[in-house]
């Protein structure tokens, strides 16, 4: 997707932020695997920010995230 | 779990480091004339093009900074941090200052990706002493301008870390509020860590039954002087961990739990160059002055600052075990060249005076140091040392005085006045103390 984009619509906004999760969630598991507490606690941080601006794009799912498994238990 | 907040860059090759350094020189040399028009004033009258930065020689062309050209600068437009900035001020997220110890303050401005840049500066000072996600730090500090413990706040958090703020609470308070919750890790200043320990002791507590067991020092460079680590240790009963830092750069150097004494230079963040009078690296062995650039700033960034610390340079392999790359300062920051001062044609040290009085039990913690010219021979210079009972020991003032004249006569070749007075005569101070009183006149 181009950076200049301004026009996305909202199943693409959600897509966006589910890449955001998807990338945070691969740092911060390879920051666990392989012992590096700057990647890990960094991607987490990130996933924290992320949770709010999930808020704000209806439909996004709190999903994941840095509450780790709680948020989808809460769901079902 | 590692010993380092971020192994890769902690025991990165050194060859491949110092190349990582000079392509984030270059980057960061290359924002700052993009975007701060005193840089480019600075770059241009040097015919500096930052795309010709390849090599760590080519580093070394690129003219150095001066504190008093960022005062200088600070006096223009855009009010308040003038054309030394490098964003517009919509992205100013932080504004702290310095302390103004040595004059002016110079104001700090950084935008939100730079605060991270802090948290994640002072999380790698943090990690390497021992700070993790369990532990719940204490901060004894009355949060204002001085950035150290707000950057060192987030790095908890960063970290995962509990951070329990303790501002706005008198040291009673505080004291009792760490005794409530169990704090395990406690960040002040070398001097207020002592006051604390006291002021416990005074409200019926043992400082070394609390849970505290990691003492996090800054603003003063006591937690390297011997002297003053072994009293706070013995105090708490806890590890004590230096730092090094300065408003302007960030924090640039930690000691680590490896079994050295002294400062890992943070060279994932910074590049670092310790040089002799002349501008030329020293080599490890050497003693030379600091000249830093961190090499990640956006609003306010430093291309070669003199810092004016001075440090005694190693390769880390040949003081620490831990492993690190990063170079080493042994026994930490050796002088503040600002803070050096002659006394009848003698160097003198402030640090030296205070490893003397905290290495000798017969006084207390506290203490003042009063230059001043000779009453009858005003071109004499009169070192008087102020220092208190110890209640603990008990040693009289006037056999306290004694042995202590002999030490510093010892350590600093000077011959000072030695005046010991009750207990608690003297104030103690939360933030940075100033202990040193130059009384003299005409003396520069
Ligand atoms: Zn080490």
């Amino acid at each position: 997707m181009s950076k200049e984009r301004d026009d996305y619509d909202l199943d693409e906004l959600r897509a966006l932020v589910a890449d955001l999760d998807e990338a945070a969630a691969a740092l911060r598991a390879y920051g666990e695997t392989n012992d590096v507490p700057a990647i890990e606690r960094g991607a987490t941080r990130v996933e924290g920010t992320l949770s709010s601006v999930k808020q704000n794009v209806p439909g996004a799912l709190a999903r994941d995230g840095a509450f780790g498994g709680d948020a989808e238990d809460e769901e079902s | 779990m590692s010993r380092m907040w971020n192994p890769m860059l902690e025991t990165m090759d050194r060859a491949e480091l110092r190349s990582l350094q000079v392509d984030r020189f270059r980057e960061q040399v290359r924002h700052a004339y993009e975007h701060s028009p005193f840089y480019r004033r600075k770059l241009d009258a040097a015919g500096i093009d930052p795309d010709d930065i390849r090599t760590y020689e080519d580093v070394r062309e690129v003219p150095t900074t001066k504190k008093g050209e960022l005062r200088e600068a600070q006096g223009g437009e855009p009010f308040p941090y003038g054309d030394l900035l490098a964003a517009s001020p919509e992205e100013v997220t932080e504004y702290h200052q310095t302390s103004g110890t040595t004059g002016e303050p110079v104001r700090q401005a950084d935008s939100w990706g730079d605060w991270e840049w802090w948290g994640d500066c002072w999380a790698t000072v943090l990690w390497a002493q021992g700070i993790r996600p369990d532990d719940r730090v204490f901060f004894p500090f009355s949060y204002n301008v001085f950035v150290a413990f707000w950057a060192a706040h987030y790095a908890c958090e960063r970290i995962g870390a509990e951070v329990v703020p303790g501002g706005n609470l008198s040291s009673a308070q505080r004291v009792r509020k760490m005794r409530e919750v169990d704090v395990t890790a406690f960040a002040s200043t070398p001097t207020y860590a002592l006051r604390l320990a006291e002021v416990a002791r005074e409200e019926g507590f043992e400082p070394t039954d609390f849970a505290v067991d990691t003492v996090v020092c800054a603003g003063e460079p006591g937690a390297s002087v011997p002297g003053t680590k072994a009293r706070i240790e013995e105090a708490w009963g806890a590890d004590v961990y230096d730092h090094a830092g300065a408003t302007e750069a960030g924090a640039w150097g930690f000691s680590c739990d490896g079994e050295s004494v002294g400062l890992h230079l943070n060279e994932g963040q910074f590049l670092i160059e310790v040089l002799d009078e002349d501008g030329e690296p020293v080599e490890p062995g050497e003693t030379g002055e600091i000249v830093i650039t961190p090499l990640n700033r956006t609003a306010q960034p430093y291309i070669r600052f003199e810092l004016r610390d001075e440090i005694g340079l190693r390769e880390s392999a040949a003081v620490c075990d831990c492993g690190r790359t990063f170079r080493f300062a042994e026994g930490g920051v050796l002088g503040r060249l600002d803070d050096l001062t002659k006394v009848n044609g003698v160097l003198l040290a402030p640090t030296a005076i205070e490893d003397v009085v905290r290495s000798y039990d017969g006084v207390s913690d506290e203490y003042e140091v009063i230059i001043d010219g000779h009453e009858e021979k005003p071109d004499l210079d009169v070192v008087t040392v102020v220092a208190e009972e110890n209640p603990e020991t008990g040693v009289p003032a006037s056999e306290a005085g004694d042995e202590l004249r002999k030490r510093l006569k010892q350590t600093t070749s000077i011959t000072c006045r030695v005046d010991v007075v009750a207990y608690e005569s003297l104030d103690r101070p939360e933030l940075k103390a100033d202990r040193l009183d130059d009384r003299r006149e005409n003396h520069v």
